[in-house]
């Protein structure tokens, strides 16, 4: 490893990468936006935790904090803090930061064609990827180039080093991202919806691509998605966010199996299933999503929610475990959630 | 409102087999040139964009047309409309040739055939009310309203009258949706071809939209082409499946025939790489990985189309390989099953939904 990362990765065992208390807030025309609204969450070496949620839940805004690239102002950061092997990475200097960024938590982005810079050829960012980060010259840093491309499955890597992102298919364009995102061998990956914009052939490429590089490199994996499929395939643990806030956070099986959250409920039941056969109608959530800037008083999901009662006014619900374990939910009718959920299965 | 009994042609429809299909379309062609040169363009080349497809849809039934990006499926949409000249091939809508018809002739027709978008921001006009844009779509058409058409189309939508006054940056992604599709279901059209209409949802509204597509089925008897890549939602609203690879009909069938008991390499590949929202399930089931890219449709490979990445093709043996090198294998039915057609010399039942 570079002498960049100045962090004991040999230190007690802290989790890999610690989010405690955060909070994004956004000052706008309409009101204060509560983008990311006290969130915590944890992931280890080789483990896959999923934040899943819809669009304007705050999934990707805590991602996007953790490496920086929320600009404040706007942002104000009213409490929180990311801890990498238990030290504090928003209380660091910028520049220690920037070390860090890119070398030990890398990212990769939803849409290549925008991350990626149009007039460089992609052999050349990823190189310099390389020499922001390490000390070689740049006949080694395109070297590793080509390493890297030909590691993520691009045939002929060579020819493919010196030519432009537009010659890039979307499949290959999101490998080319994975080769920038691993050129300094990171310990942590965030992937905000990394898929999102591919056909499902090129998806099974892509996830088989991270579950490889994943068991080769024992790197921990953060998969942002509002795809409940790929959450079922890919993730160890899940946290479901709603509005800016972590309302239900477990295994993969418990968030399958036993969801605690009516609004976890509510998404599975929505969901169309590719293997049973038709059923009669599906059952949407009505509604829609929040405005965060205007979120409901009490628990924020109450006006959608099939489960709803005067009891979830007083106060936003806050996360409690309902297996005496590490499964928790913020939600004051999960009793009844567990009880819609096991008649939902019988049938 | 499909008249006459004459026997159906084709052999491809499900229900109804006495009745003339309501959309009938027989060896659809659409190719785009391409062209070079600066000052004098010659024609070099030609994007085969859709070859040579034919699919019937009887009236109140939905035929979902499934394939990756850029398989021709929204081309061969648009070619059906005529939003785009087909290079040839022939469409009839409830048994009128739509494809031979004048500029004002098909005019007319058009209210009888409408689509629904993708992208509602994009083809509502920002600038226009609601109560405009719908409005437009009576007086282009020539169609008469009354007071109450606009409140008693939003209603059908599920959306509120007060609406009506309201620009589209003012709704949400769902709500644009239902005045998409208000303003296709306007003039009381037979047919709609709907052009992935939740693909850009949030998964808690895409089950909102797709009841209602199927509500308004259901009371209005509408026929739907439905163009989609989510499978699952396709599972759920289709009553018969067409999946297509550079341009073509590679396999076709009933719903469940298809998803149960796929015949050709490509379908399995592509419904083993959906994922299922089951986490023990998955754990089970093996996915099959296509490698690589859908080949330039300007130039195609020889023989079978999805040779390139077949997983089968691998497996076979030299002979065997050749035939696929060397001729287009037909589609022709599989399974013994009539209605199920596959475009395979080796095709062959894989389970894939489950194992």
């Amino acid at each position: 490893m570079s002498s960049a990362a100045e962090i004991d990765l040999e230190g007690p065992p802290a989790p890999l990468l610690e989010v405690r208390d955060l909070r994004v807030h956004f000052k706008t025309d309409y009101g204060v936006v509560k983008a990311v609204d006290g969130v915590s969450w944890h992931v280890n070496e080789g483990e896959t935790l999923a934040i899943v949620g819809e669009s304007g839940s705050g999934k990707s805004v805590s991602a996007m904090t953790i490496l920086g690239l929320v600009p404040a102002p706007p942002a104000t950061f009213p409490t929180g803090d990311v801890f990498l092997r238990g030290r504090s990475l928003l209380k660091m200097p910028e520049k220690q930061q920037r070390k860090l960024r890119g070398s030990q938590i890398a990212m990769i982005f939803q849409d290549p064609l925008t991350a990626l810079n149009p007039v460089f050829k992609v052999g050349d960012q990823i190189a310099e990827m390389v020499r922001v980060h390490q000390d070689v010259s740049k006949h080694t840093a395109k070297k590793r180039a080509l390493d890297l491309l030909g590691e993520v499955g691009i045939p002929n890597p060579a020819v493919r080093l010196n030519q432009y992102p537009h010659e890039f298919s979307g499949g290959m364009r999101q490998r080319a991202m994975i080769a920038m995102a691993l050129a300094n061998d990171p310990h942590v990956l965030l992937a905000d919806e990394p898929t999102t914009a591919l056909d499902v052939t090129v998806q099974a490429q892509i996830m088989a691509l991270l579950e490889k590089l994943q068991d080769d490199r024992n790197t921990a994996i953060v998969l942002i998605t509002h795809d409940l499929g790929v959450v079922a395939s890919y993730a160890d643990r899940i946290n479901v966010m709603y509005a800016g806030k972590i309302v239900e956070t477990g295994t993969a099986d418990e968030i399958f199996y036993q969801p605690r959250h009516a609004y976890t409920f509510g998404l599975l039941s929505s969901l169309p299933r590719m293997d049973q056969r038709r059923q009669e109608r599906l059952v949407p959530i009505k509604g829609l999503p929040p405005s965060l800037a205007n979120v409901p008083k009490g628990c924020p999901f109450h006006p959608r929610c099939a489960f709803a009662s005067d009891q979830c006014l007083p106060e936003v619900p806050q996360l409690r475990s309902v297996d005496g374990n590490g499964h928790l939910a913020a939600c004051v009718h999960s009793d009844r959630v567990a009880m819609a959920h096991e008649e939902r299965v019988v049938q | 409102m499909s008249q006459g009994s004459e026997p159906q042609q084709g052999g491809v429809g499900v229900a109804e087999p006495n009745h003339r299909p309501m959309l009938e379309v027989d060896d659809l062609v659409k190719h785009f040139p391409i062209r070079s040169g600066v000052f004098i363009k010659r024609t070099v080349g030609e994007v085969k964009a859709v070859d040579g497809v034919s699919l019937h849809v009887h009236k109140g039934q939905t035929v979902a047309l499934v394939g990756e990006s850029g398989c021709g499926k929204s081309t061969t949409a648009r070619a059906i409309l005529r939003l785009l000249e087909p290079t040839s091939g022939r469409v009839a809508l409830d048994g009128v040739d739509i494809t031979g018809m004048g500029k004002e002739e098909l005019r007319k027709t058009r209210r009888e055939m409408q689509i629904v978008f993708q992208d509602p921001y994009a083809s509502l006009n920002p600038r226009m009310t609601i109560r405009q844009i719908l409005t437009e779509k009576y007086q282009l058409l020539g169609s008469k309203m009354t007071k109450s058409t606009i409140s008693d189309l939003l209603d059908t939508v599920g959306l509120a009258e007060e609406y009506a006054d309201r620009y589209p940056h003012e709704f949400s992604g769902g709500q644009r949706q239902r005045i998409g599709i208000a303003r296709a279901i306007a003039l009381n059209p037979k047919f709609i071809v709907l052009d992935e209409p939740v693909s850009a949802l949030d998964v808690s509204i895409q089950a909102q939209i797709v009841n209602l597509l199927e509500d308004l089925q259901d009371e209005l008897g509408l026929t739907y082409l439905f163009i989609a890549h989510d499978l699952s939602v396709v599972r759920h609203i289709a009553d018969r499946v067409a999946v297509m690879y550079l341009g073509a009909v590679v396999e076709i069938a009933d719903r469940d025939e298809l998803f149960d008991r796929p015949h050709h390499p490509y379908t399995q590949a592509l419904i083993s790489a959906v994922p299922i929202p089951d986490p023990r399930l998955e754990r089970q089931r093996e996915r099959i990985v296509l490698r690589g890219d859908v080949p330039n449709p300007a130039n195609p490979p020889s023989g079978c189309r999805f040779r390139t990445r077949c997983w089968k093709f691998e497996q076979l043996s030299e002979s065997d390989a050749r035939r696929c090198i060397e001729e287009p294998p037909p589609l022709v039915q599989v399974g013994g099953n009539s209605g199920h057609d596959a475009a395979c010399h080796y095709a062959s039942l894989r389970e894939v939904v489950r194992a």
